[in-house]
C-alpha cells in the first residue's frame, strides 16, 4: 500500500545507468500505475499539508521527517532548534493536532523528554512524504547555517 | 471576531487573536453551563430528597406548608413513582449533559459550517421524549392502580399481571436512562444507513496565549462490519490509510469497525467531506469482489494475471 520513490527507482533501474529502461506492453502498463500511484500519493501530501488546521502543524511534520534521517532519538526541542523557533510554546497547538490526528506518536519518557515519531505504520503516504524531504527540503535551520557560511560567520 | 449575535457570538479561528478570543468564548459558555446543569441537579436532589423525608419522618415538616399536606397524599404510589422515576432519569441526564463538551457557540458554528456544505447537523436528544411517552403510560396505569380500578387477585394470572406491571415500571425508567447514556447525540446524517456522530473537545482552564488551547471535533461514523470481518478490516484498513484517518480507539471492546477523523474549527469543512467520502467508498467497496476477494487469500496465491487485473480496477475506482 505505502509508495516508496525508492522503491520505484529500484524496481525500473532508473538510477542504474548500465541498464536500458524498455518499457513494452503489461510492463508499460505496471510502470505507469506505479507512478501514477506516487503522483497521487503526492497530490494526497500536498492537500493534507494545506488542511492541517496549525499554523506550524506542517512545518513540524517535514522536520521531524528530515530528522528522522539524521536522529535516531528526536524531541520536540530537536524539532524547535531545526525550524528555528524562539520558544517551544509556539509549536504546542501543532505536536497536539498532530498526535490527535495521529500523524506523529510521543512518547513521554519523563514529564519533559517527550519523543516524537512519524507515525508511517498508520499512515502509508508518509514514507514517499520522508522520502521526499529527506531529498529535497532544507530546513531553516540548515538554510541558516548555509547563510551564515557564505557571510563568513562560521 | 464578529459580535452579531450578543447571546451567542460568531466564533473565528481565522487568525491566532480571534482564535484566541473565541476559545475564551467557549470556555465560559462551557463554564455557565456547567454551573446551570449543577443548580438543576442540586435542585432536583432537594426536591427528592425532602419527599423522601417527608414520607419517613413526617415530623420534620410538621408546621410547615409540607407538612399541612395530607400524609396519604405522599404515600400514594402514582406520586412515589412520579418523585422518584422522574428524579433518577433528570440526575442522569443533566449528569450527561455535563459530560458532553459542547457549548451554544460552538453547536452554531458547526451548524454554519455544515450547512455551507449542504449538510445538516442535528442535536438528537430524544431522551427526554421516550422517558415522558413511556412514564405517562406507567403513571396511567399506576392511577388506575390507587383509583382501584385496576385490582390483582392473588391467583397465578393476578400475580402475572403484576408481574407484567412491575417490569414495565422498571423498563420504563430503564429505557429512557440507556437512552441517555447512548442515543442522545450530536449527528450529521448522510444517508439512510450511514451517519456521522460528534464529539467535542477544549481545554476547561482559563485559555493562555502561550498554550495549545486546541479545540477539537471527533467525528466518528456508524457501525460499518464487525470487527471479526476479514473483508471489513481489510477494506477498512485501506480506506482509513489512503485518506489519512484517525485511528482514535474509543474502548477496544468495541465489536464493530468505524472510521474515525479528528478536525479542529478551521478544517471541520475539508475533514468532514474526508469521512463522508470514507463511508462512499465503503459502501462502494464492502462486498464487492474485488477487494473481499483480496481480504480471503493472500496476495502471493492470487496469478499475476489476475493480481494485476484486481488492482488496475482498484485504481480505476479508486479515482477522483
Amino acid at each position: 500500500m505505502s509508495v516508496s520513490i525508492e522503491e520505484f527507482l529500484e524496481k525500473y533501474y532508473i538510477d542504474d545507468f548500465t541498464k536500458t529502461l524498455e518499457l513494452k506492453g503489461q510492463k508499460k502498463i505496471t510502470f505507469y500505475n506505479d507512478f501514477n500511484d506516487i503522483i497521487k500519493s503526492i497530490a494526497r501530501i500536498f492537500d493534507k499539508l494545506t488542511n492541517i488546521a496549525s499554523l506550524r502543524g506542517g512545518q513540524v511534520l517535514m522536520s521531524l521527517a528530515k530528522l528522522e534521517k539524521s536522529e535516531s532519538v528526536i524531541n520536540k526541542t530537536d524539532i524547535k532548534r531545526n525550524l528555528n523557533i524562539d520558544r517551544l510554546e509556539k509549536l504546542f497547538h501543532a505536536f497536539d493536532y498532530l498526535e490527535e490526528n495521529n500523524y506523529i506518536n510521543i512518547e513521554k519518557k519523563t514529564s519533559k523528554f517527550h519523543v516524537i515519531k512519524l507515525n508511517e505504520k498508520d499512515n502509508p503516504d508518509f514514507t514517499l512524504f520522508r522520502e521526499i524531504i529527506q531529498k529535497f527540503w532544507i530546513s531553516p535551520e540548515e538554510e541558516e547555517e548555509r547563510v551564515k557560511k557564505w557571510r563568513g560567520m562560521q | 471576531m464578529k459580535k452579531q449575535n450578543t447571546i451567542f457570538p460568531d466564533l473565528d479561528f481565522e487568525n491566532e487573536e480571534n482564535s484566541f478570543k473565541s476559545i475564551e468564548v467557549i470556555q465560559k459558555e462551557f463554564f455557565r453551563k456547567t454551573i446551570k446543569t449543577f443548580l438543576y441537579i442540586l435542585i432536583v436532589l432537594v426536591i427528592y430528597i425532602t419527599y423522601f423525608l417527608i414520607t419517613i419522618n413526617p415530623e420534620l415538616f410538621e408546621n410547615t406548608f409540607l407538612g399541612s399536606i395530607n400524609q396519604s397524599y405522599y404515600s400514594n404510589l402514582t406520586i412515589a413513582w412520579s418523585f422518584f422515576s422522574t428524579s433518577t432519569f433528570l440526575f442522569i441526564y443533566f449528569l450527561k449533559i455535563i459530560y458532553l463538551k459542547y457549548t451554544p457557540s460552538l453547536i452554531r458554528f458547526i451548524k454554519n459550517e455544515s450547512k455551507n456544505i449542504g449538510f445538516n447537523f442535528q442535536k438528537k436528544f430524544n431522551s427526554g421524549l421516550v422517558f415522558l411517552l413511556l412514564s405517562s403510560i406507567s403513571i396511567s396505569l399506576l392511577v388506575y392502580l390507587d383509583l382501584g380500578l385496576i385490582q390483582f387477585e392473588d391467583s397465578p394470572v393476578g400475580r402475572f399481571f403484576m408481574f407484567t406491571v412491575s417490569t414495565y415500571l422498571i423498563l420504563s425508567l430503564i429505557i429512557p436512562i440507556i437512552w441517555v447514556l447512548f442515543d442522545d447525540k450530536f449527528i450529521i446524517q448522510l444517508k439512510d444507513d450511514f451517519y456521522i456522530l460528534f464529539d467535542f473537545q477544549f481545554k476547561i482552564g482559563k485559555p493562555k496565549k502561550n498554550n495549545s488551547n486546541l479545540v477539537g471535533i471527533h467525528l466518528r461514523s456508524n457501525r460499518l462490519s464487525p470487527k471479526n470481518d476479514r473483508c471489513g478490516r481489510v477494506i477498512h484498513s485501506k480506506i482509513a490509510k489512503r485518506r489519512w484517518l484517525s485511528k482514535r480507539k474509543i474502548s477496544k471492546l468495541n465489536p464493530y469497525l468505524h472510521f474515525y477523523e479528528f478536525s479542529t474549527p478551521l478544517n471541520f469543512q475539508k475533514q468532514f467531506l474526508n469521512i463522508a467520502l470514507a463511508l462512499t467508498e465503503w459502501q462502494n467497496y464492502y462486498g464487492s469482489r474485488i477487494l473481499c476477494f483480496e481480504a480471503r487469500i493472500p496476495l502471493n496465491k492470487i496469478e499475476y494475471k489476475d493480481r494485476f487485473l484486481d488492482y488496475n480496477k482498484y485504481f480505476i475506482a479508486f479515482k477522483y
